[in-house]
């Protein structure tokens, strides 16, 4: 009799599996895990533009009146989106601030790897502002990764620039030696990353966009002075596959390779903003990019760093940008 | 009638195989080819240490079942998996395991092990527990003092249970214009086919003394998703593992 009924409990087994996989979520079903991408939600701004063969849904966001100077800000990462950078809508009092998540990252469409090549990012950003402010020229503020992008912009489109700020950009000359760990995360406090993998791991880009959650603020200890983790690290949803492959990109480039070639021939201001804590702080921009941009100002931020910029120094950075742009 | 009946017979008979083939394990983290020389699986005790790439260790016990053979034998047991370093986060798993020890040849041996799971985990993303389980192949080339082979496995988490943190849900916020709502934060609940990976390596055992023996395992631990193998960190794959066991027995 024991026997009989230890085979009807085997014969549960099954059902109960079936009967639980009906009822549980999908990891990759938009909104369950992460916020929605732009083509997954309808009602998140976005416009559609044509880069790299393929219409993609991007997550953009204008700020003030239209008949104003346009303002272009790009976020950082690899695979950050603007919620970082929300606090800059400030500037919206005197110009038309347009926000907008890369192709991939944030909150915008998810793309494949043949559509981020280093050259698909001057293309989204001509495509934007053909979109959105065709016959005017742009002025360009960006953070880390999104810098160097519209630092490469400038050169190759002076015509279409007003001006450029650049807020802690990574090195825009490969030649030039500092090297720089700004964004890294250590093998122990990734300890609890990998350790996931017996729960959760990422068959498409939710999850993987998922478990950024845990991982990335603990990227941000050499962004500060004191090696701690900023908690309140503003993020909607990190692009984990758009990190990998404009990394992956990025390590392929010369040793030579200078981000910035041709921005001579751009006569509008450039502007530097950093802070004095973290690996891309005052003493970093000193050694590399301020002399790549001999012309360039330069504004520091005492106590703040690559994130705290926009958390905790909001103000600070905000008056420094409204200093920069005449 | 009795056509069925047979059948009846057959199906259950198949369920029970493939019951005790799963449930029948080597434990999921120890390595466990067999220790060279023995011809009959004992009572054992194991510790692992190792790194996938994560620190690991467990600890575990194996009873012999059932009347023991040349060809197969039985073994079941338990043992607790931790993260050490972040055993804050309750990062631990409780294992069943059953392990059948095959002897193909005189000198080819394989180990099939099968252990199911509850694991836990709580970090800045919520609370996560997850039940699965995990298969793994050691077969072996088998000497009088020490052995090499095989490691091969698979681990299938189908099921994981997130509640998810407040920094979870505040990646909701401030995204959409003014006046318009949108999905109001990430769900609370379990979620399907929520982990899945493959290893492969090699293994290698060498006996110390009568009654113990270390084992040295070391390969590769990925996931294969949309995009294809990813071996990078942004997707929590730093390729390798490393695991290091002894037993007692």
């Amino acid at each position: 009799m024991k026997r009989k009924k230890y085979f009807h409990l085997i014969r549960l087994l099954p059902l109960l599996i079936l009967v639980m996989n009906g009822c549980a979520k999908n990891t990759e079903t938009p909104g369950n895990l992460v916020p929605p991408t732009a083509d997954q939600d309808s009602s998140l701004p976005q416009i559609k533009i044509h880069v790299a063969g393929h219409d993609r849904s991007i997550h953009l966001q204008t700020f003030g009146n239209p008949a104003n100077p346009p303002v272009f800000v790009l976020h950082g990462g690899p695979g950050a989106d603007f919620k970082l950078l929300l606090p800059l809508k400030a500037l919206a009092d005197n110009f038309y601030v347009i926000m907008w998540d890369s192709r991939g990252a944030g909150l915008s469409e998810r793309v494949s790897k043949e559509e981020l090549s280093l050259e698909s990012f001057d293309e989204e950003v001509s495509q934007v502002k053909a979109a959105i402010v065709p016959d005017k020229k742009v002025t360009l503020i960006g953070h880390s990764f999104g810098a160097a992008i519209l630092a490469r912009f400038t050169a190759r489109h002076p015509e279409q620039v007003e001006q450029l700020v650049l807020i802690e950009p990574g090195k825009l000359d490969n030649a030039l030696a500092p090297k720089s760990d700004g964004g890294a995360v250590s093998y122990l406090d990734g300890q609890d990353f990998f350790w996931q993998n017996e729960l959760l791991t990422s068959s498409d880009h939710a999850a993987a966009d998922y478990k950024a959650i845990e991982v990335l603020p603990k990227s941000s200890r050499n962004w500060t002075c004191n090696n701690s983790i900023i908690e309140n690290y503003p993020m909607w949803r990190f692009g984990a596959y758009h990190y990998y492959i404009v990394l992956q990109n990025a390590y392929k480039l010369p040793g030579d390779y200078n981000w910035a070639k041709g921005i001579e021939n751009f006569k509008g201001h450039i502007t530097i903003i950093a802070g004095t804590c973290g690996a891309l702080s005052e003493d970093f921009q000193r050694k590399t990019n301020l002399k790549t941009l001999p012309g360039a100002s330069f504004t520091s931020i005492t106590g703040a760093g690559h994130i705290t910029l926009f958390t905790d120094f909001t103000e600070q950075t905000i008056k420094a940008i409204k200093n920069a742009l005449h | 009638m009795r056509c069925i009946k047979t059948l009846k017979v057959k199906i259950i008979l198949v369920i029970e195989i493939l019951f005790f083939s799963l449930v029948i394990t080597r434990e999921a983290n120890a390595q466990f080819v067999k220790a060279p020389g023995e011809n009959i699986y004992l009572n054992t005790f194991f510790v692992t240490i190792g790194a996938e790439p994560e620190i690991i260790t467990s600890v575990g016990y194996l009873h012999k079942i059932g009347r023991q053979s040349g060809t197969l034998n039985y073994q079941l047991g338990g043992s607790i998996k931790l993260a050490p370093i972040i055993i804050s986060n309750g990062s631990c798993r409780a294992n069943f395991l059953a392990i059948a020890n095959w002897k193909m040849s005189e000198q080819w041996q394989n180990s099939i092990a099968a252990s199911m799971y509850i694991v836990h985990d709580h970090n800045r993303e919520g609370r996560l527990t997850g039940t699965g389980f995990e298969l793994r192949a050691n077969p072996a080339y088998v000497r009088k003092r020490w052995s090499k082979g095989f490691d091969i496995r698979w681990q299938y988490t189908p099921f994981t249970h997130i509640k998810h943190s407040e920094e979870a849900k505040e990646t909701f916020d401030d995204r959409y214009s003014e006046g318009t709502t949108g999905i109001q934060g990430p769900k609370d609940g379990w979620y399907k086919n929520a982990a899945n990976r493959v290893g492969i390596g090699i293994t290698g055992t060498t006996n110390v003394g009568n009654h113990s023996a270390l084992q040295i395992s070391l390969g590769s631990l990925f996931i294969i998703q949309k995009q294809g193998i990813l071996l990078a960190f942004s997707h929590a794959q730093i390729p390798a593992y490393l695991e290091l066991s002894y037993r007692r027995w």
